[in-house]
């Protein structure tokens, strides 16, 4: 027995693989394919087991491996490239990557080839050989008794014939390969007679290896391995299927269902199983009961000083409101600007009702949910209550603790809406306090009503500042008249800056004392000390409203003493560096150093080195379009010779207000070569009266005809295009034989090559004509 | 413009200026500082300068360092505007046609309504327009050829010529075969237009039978003519304009020419030409000296129907296209009683 030996094939190829292809159609063994298309391969590639393909087109040869990269790209397939040139070393790799194995050139003899062809087939064949010997020895193995092959699974080369044992028996139905199987548990018994059902027919597998492959790969083998531990019982069981995740470590307790047995009258049993808790459960659960009240009690707690808080605050956000309203009330005679402001101010004031009607929407919330709570906590102590009376009633017991279990879920969720309603509302006010606008508002207000009372008696000197700013922007107002909006926000600017100095200077009072204060806690190491002083106690470490201390407008001095250590640290943390940084700003400390300003701009200009230039391409024609109308009137049956010399004598005035004559050499005289005989095909210059030519074109002519005639080439008269009035000379040959020439005038108008190529063009389309009338006048004469 | 082309001779000698000056070099597509804000202009710089301007690369100012160029310079707005007079010239172009195009060109266009107009009419003037007010929309600063090829269709797409016919009808079979690529489809029109300049070499008395020339040897160079006629222009034209002209006639089985080639050597539009330039010349009676209607011209090709003259040996997938340009059976009843 012996492989089938492919050869292909790929046309088009050259006369060395035509030798090869005759030689090997001598061989009976070898089978030639020839194909044309990469489909066709393609096609017959995938049914062959082995293969070997030649081609000489590079093209072909890259489009059948990229295309059949599944069937070339493996051990039972080889590839040959036969060329002339040598292939460069970078495109043969990208090659061998598609599955090329080699490049051979095409001078090697046919001998090589055939060498080469065989030593490809011959392991294959002598693999096949021992493999039809290793089959035959385990049948006979086998007939003997001789049961070793169980043994020798992980030999590789057996792997065939314990197939084969195993596909007999189950050919012969015989009733030993349970066993087997039991013993053997990659087997793959089952998946072969899902799949195969073939090996019924006789005792020998197939060797195609494509086939058969899967048996051997590792997911073949977790499948069988899946099968082998599956668990019928376990799968039936409604129980794993329902919906009992909060008692399934009870499953792993009970011993029947490790058994995988159900306990007699099981079945009759309820299917919420759920609910019946033995009594070690009931404590554990009871137990997590109380811890869970004690948390929602310690958060109540919590709440209940949050709420505290938030009163507090909501005083103060009144107080801030009817400040507001009180202001407004004064301002009754107003300027513009002041009108601008107190617009603006109302709008604040209803933003802030606004605020303050939702604010008590959701304090009504906070109170329905609140009384809500409160139900549900009475019920739960109810249930509770209940629960403790019915004492040693287990099933009772199992039943309110349900209920209470349902109510303590109830509590906390509502506990939690509560709670994050109670978060919303302190953060609407904490928001209204922190808004900088009210803050500005509110002083600019503030400024305006002094300044309108015409009050120098300040009492702070953060006031009194303020207004002798003001003046002076007053006056300044009055010296510079234009630019109003700038000085007012000029305005702005310097009273928020007041603003910010004043509020450094407390800043800085408060921070003295605040070290002469952390000086003495530093001399009084004495803990015991400390702790009487209660000033680690007084303030709470986590405050909820840090953030509103910082921010809280027009602080007593009184309070600033209040604060802690701890808490002045978080003051300091959180503001104070800005105005110092705008300070130092103004003062000129924070200017950019000229190193960093160098780097900026080197930075600049290295990212718009990186811009692309765009740049338009000139939207030249050269003359084409002319060329493309010639071509259509040369379709055309109505169209003669002298419309297209006429034609191309127009495209000239438009284009360079030149004149062209074209000259035919009559055949006649062609012989005697001293005195030329030309035909004037089209004269342009007699046609328009040439003015360049002084209107006399039949002397221009006389004179300069015979140096035309004797023009071998087309040539310029001035190929740098500086002469006022420039000649051109374009002769017609055919065959080296002179056809005619044309001539042409250009005044000024042709400045460059391209318009020169473009010129040469227009004449050179007319070869076509100045031929027919050449031969014509030939045919005549 | 992010960069203003400025001259040498607009800076003095040994004088300091407070803006970078750039170099751009053309020829690599790089920019670099020739000149850093604050280092003296020296006679060595200049010199270096007007050298390189002499080699095709040009300085270049920064457009927000315009004012302080201005009043460091002494030179105008104008002078400054004449040193850039190209890329305003062309921007103004590009303006222009974009006004004037642009709407036109993104209405709505069914090709199969004008085939069939223009079989009833013979009037192609409605394709020949739409693919004007597209071409012209095309942006001149993407590629010399597509701007070569918005400058041949202003000047040509006026007229209703066969040449300009097959370029029309050619890009719209293009489009509707997937092709968008603007490049492309410029490659497409100018081959259209130049693949047979070559008729310009052979004797024009051959023209008066068309069917008599097909035989002439000269005939079968024609193509190559062409692309010696386009040699002589003094601009090189992109390789696939090129090949498109030389495979104007070569057919999927081989049997054209001039280098017989078969499908698989031959680029898919060259057939798109092929069969643009078949339908029309075929329809009008210049290949058999029979005029037949458009559509059944094209219901020929796309049925592969053979006929005295034609060659219907294309890519399926190409006469399979041209379906979608006839009517279909209900269509064909309504326009029969309408009739």
């Amino acid at each position: 027995m012996s492989i089938e030996r492919n050869i292909i094939f790929l046309y088009p190829i050259s006369s060395k693989l035509k030798e090869l292809k005759e030689e090997l159609e001598k061989d009976e063994d070898t089978v030639v394919y020839e194909l044309d298309s990469v489909n066709e391969y393609r096609q017959l590639i995938g049914i062959m087991e082995h293969s070997v393909t030649f081609s000489s087109d590079m093209k072909k040869t890259e489009g059948y491996l990229t295309d059949c990269k599944q069937f070339v790209k493996i051990k039972t397939s080889k590839n040959f490239v036969v060329q002339n040139k040598t292939m460069p070393p970078h495109i043969f790799t990208k090659f061998q990557r598609m599955g090329l194995n080699e490049v051979i050139q095409e001078d090697i003899p046919v001998k090589n080839f055939l060498h080469k062809i065989n030593m490809f087939f011959i392991p294959f064949e002598q693999a096949l050989i021992k493999e039809e010997e290793d089959k035959n020895k385990a049948v006979t193995e086998q007939f003997i008794g001789g049961n070793t092959l169980l043994g020798e699974k992980n030999k590789p080369e057996n792997y065939s014939s314990e197939e084969r044992q195993r596909v007999e028996k189950m050919a012969t139905g015989d009733e030993s390969f349970g066993e087997l199987k039991s013993k053997k548990k990659k087997s793959g018994f089952d998946l072969d007679t899902m799949l195969g059902g073939q090996f019924n027919s006789n005792f020998v597998l197939k060797t195609n290896k494509s086939d058969m492959s899967f048996l051997k790969s590792p997911f073949d083998n977790m499948q069988r391995k899946k099968v082998a531990t599956f668990d019928p019982v376990a799968r039936k069981s409604p129980l794993k299927r329902g919906t009992f995740t909060p008692v399934s470590p009870e499953f792993n307790q009970n011993p029947h269902k490790q058994l995988g047995i159900k306990p007699p009258g099981e079945l009759n049993k309820r299917k919420s199983s759920g609910l019946v808790f033995d009594e070690k459960e009931m404590r554990r659960r009871k137990v997590k009961f109380e811890e869970l009240d004690a948390v929602i009690g310690k958060k109540r707690g919590k709440f209940e000083e949050v709420q505290k808080e938030l009163s507090r605050k909501r005083a103060k956000f009144e107080e801030v409101l009817r400040e507001f309203e009180k202001k407004k009330v004064e301002t009754n005679q107003e300027t513009e600007v002041e009108k601008k402001k107190h617009k603006r101010f109302d709008e604040v004031l209803r933003d802030l009702k606004k605020k303050k009607m939702d604010l008590d929407f959701i304090e009504d919330e906070i109170k329905k949910k609140k009384n809500l709570f409160e139900e549900v906590e009475a019920e739960l102590k109810k249930k509770r209550s209940l629960y403790d009376e019915a004492g040693n009633d287990l099933g009772k017991k199992k039943g309110i603790l349900v209920g209470l279990e349902e109510l303590q879920r109830k509590k906390q969720n509502l506990f939690n809406e509560v709670e994050a309603e109670q978060k919303k509302r302190k953060k609407f006010i904490e928001e209204e306090f922190e808004k900088a606008d009210i803050k500005k508002l509110d002083l600019e207000f503030e400024r305006d009503i002094e300044k309108k009372k015409g009050s120098e008696f300040e009492d702070e000197d953060f006031n009194r500042k303020k207004g002798l700013k003001l003046d002076e922007i007053e006056i300044g107002k009055k010296k510079l008249k234009f630019e109003e909006v700038d000085i007012d926000k000029d305005k702005k600017k310097d009273k928020f800056q007041e603003v910010d100095n004043s509020h450094d200077k407390k800043h800085d009072k408060f921070e003295e004392v605040e070290r002469e204060r952390e000086q003495k806690n530093l001399n009084l190491k004495d803990p015991e000390r400390n702790r009487k002083d209660g000033r680690f106690e007084e303030v709470k470490k986590e405050s909820l409203f840090k953030k509103n201390k910082d921010i809280v407008i027009g602080r007593k001095n009184g309070e600033e003493s209040d604060l802690d250590a701890d808490g002045k640290k978080e003051y300091e943390e959180n503001i104070l560096d800005y105005s110092q940084f705008k300070k130092q700003y103004k003062e000129g400390k924070l200017s950019i150093s000229e190193e960093k300003k160098v780097e900026i701009e080197k930075k600049f200009v290295d990212k718009i080195l990186e811009e692309p230039e765009y740049t338009f391409y000139d939207n030249q024609s050269f003359g084409l379009e002319y060329l493309v109308i010639h071509n259509d009137f040369l379709l055309k049956d109505s169209v003669t010779a002298d419309n297209l010399f006429k034609f191309i004598h127009f495209a000239l005035i438009k284009e360079y207000a030149a004149d062209i004559t074209f000259y035919l050499m009559d055949p006649s005289a062609k012989d005697d070569s001293s005195n030329h005989s030309t035909i004037r095909l089209y004269s342009g210059h007699l046609a328009r009266k040439n003015e360049i030519l002084g209107n006399d074109f039949h002397e221009y002519e006389t004179e300069n005809l015979e140096k035309w005639v004797d023009t071998k080439l087309p040539l310029w008269q001035d190929e740098t295009y500086q002469v006022e009035t420039n000649e051109f000379i374009y002769p017609y040959f055919e065959d080296g034989n002179l056809l005619g020439f044309a001539v042409s005038h250009f005044k000024n108008t042709v400045r460059d090559h391209s318009d020169a190529a473009k010129v040469e063009l227009l004449a050179m389309c007319l070869k076509g004509s100045i031929l027919d009338e050449y031969i014509l006048k030939n045919g005549k004469s | 413009m992010k960069f203003y082309r400025i001259f040498s001779t607009f800076f003095e000698l040994e004088k300091f200026y407070s803006f970078n000056i750039f170099l751009y070099d053309s020829m690599r597509e790089k920019r670099l500082v020739a000149l850093h804000a604050g280092s003296p202009i020296t006679q060595e710089i200049l010199d270096d300068w007007v050298n390189l301007e002499e080699k095709g690369a040009y300085l270049q100012l920064f457009k927000d360092d315009k004012k302080e160029f201005f009043y460091e310079t002494e030179i105008t707005e104008e002078e400054l505007l004449e040193a850039n007079k190209f890329y305003f010239r062309m921007l103004k172009l590009q303006k222009d046609r974009l006004e004037k195009y642009e709407e036109e060109s993104n209405e709505t266009f069914l090709l199969k309504g004008a085939l069939q107009e223009a079989a009833i009419n013979g009037d192609f003037m409605p394709l020949i327009n739409k693919v004007k007010c597209e071409v012209l929309c095309f942006p001149l600063h993407e590629s010399e050829t597509i701007s070569i090829c918005t400058e041949l269709v202003d000047k040509l797409f006026v007229r209703d010529i066969m040449p300009v016919r097959v370029a029309a009808f050619s890009y719209l079979l293009a489009k509707q075969n997937k092709i968008v690529d603007k490049e492309k489809l410029s490659i497409i029109i100018i081959a259209s237009l130049v693949k047979d300049l070559g008729f310009g070499l052979i004797r024009s008395s051959f023209f008066q039978k068309f069917q008599d020339l097909q035989k002439e040897d000269i005939y079968l160079k024609h193509p190559m003519l062409s692309i010696y006629i386009l040699s002589k222009v003094g601009h090189e034209f992109p390789k696939q304009l090129k090949r498109l002209v030389l495979e104007q006639h070569e057919q999927a089985d081989g049997s054209g020419f001039p280098r017989e080639k078969k499908e698989d050597y031959i680029d898919y539009v060259s057939f798109i030409i092929n069969l643009a330039d078949q339908i029309l010349m075929y329809s009008y009676g210049n290949i058999n000296g029979r005029k037949v209607d458009l559509i059944k011209t094209i219901e020929m090709f796309h049925k592969k129907v053979s006929s005295d003259g034609i060659n219907i040996n294309f890519p399926t997938r190409l006469t399979d296209s041209l379906g979608t340009l006839l009517l279909n059976d209900l269509e064909k009843e309504l326009e029969k009683n309408k009739r």
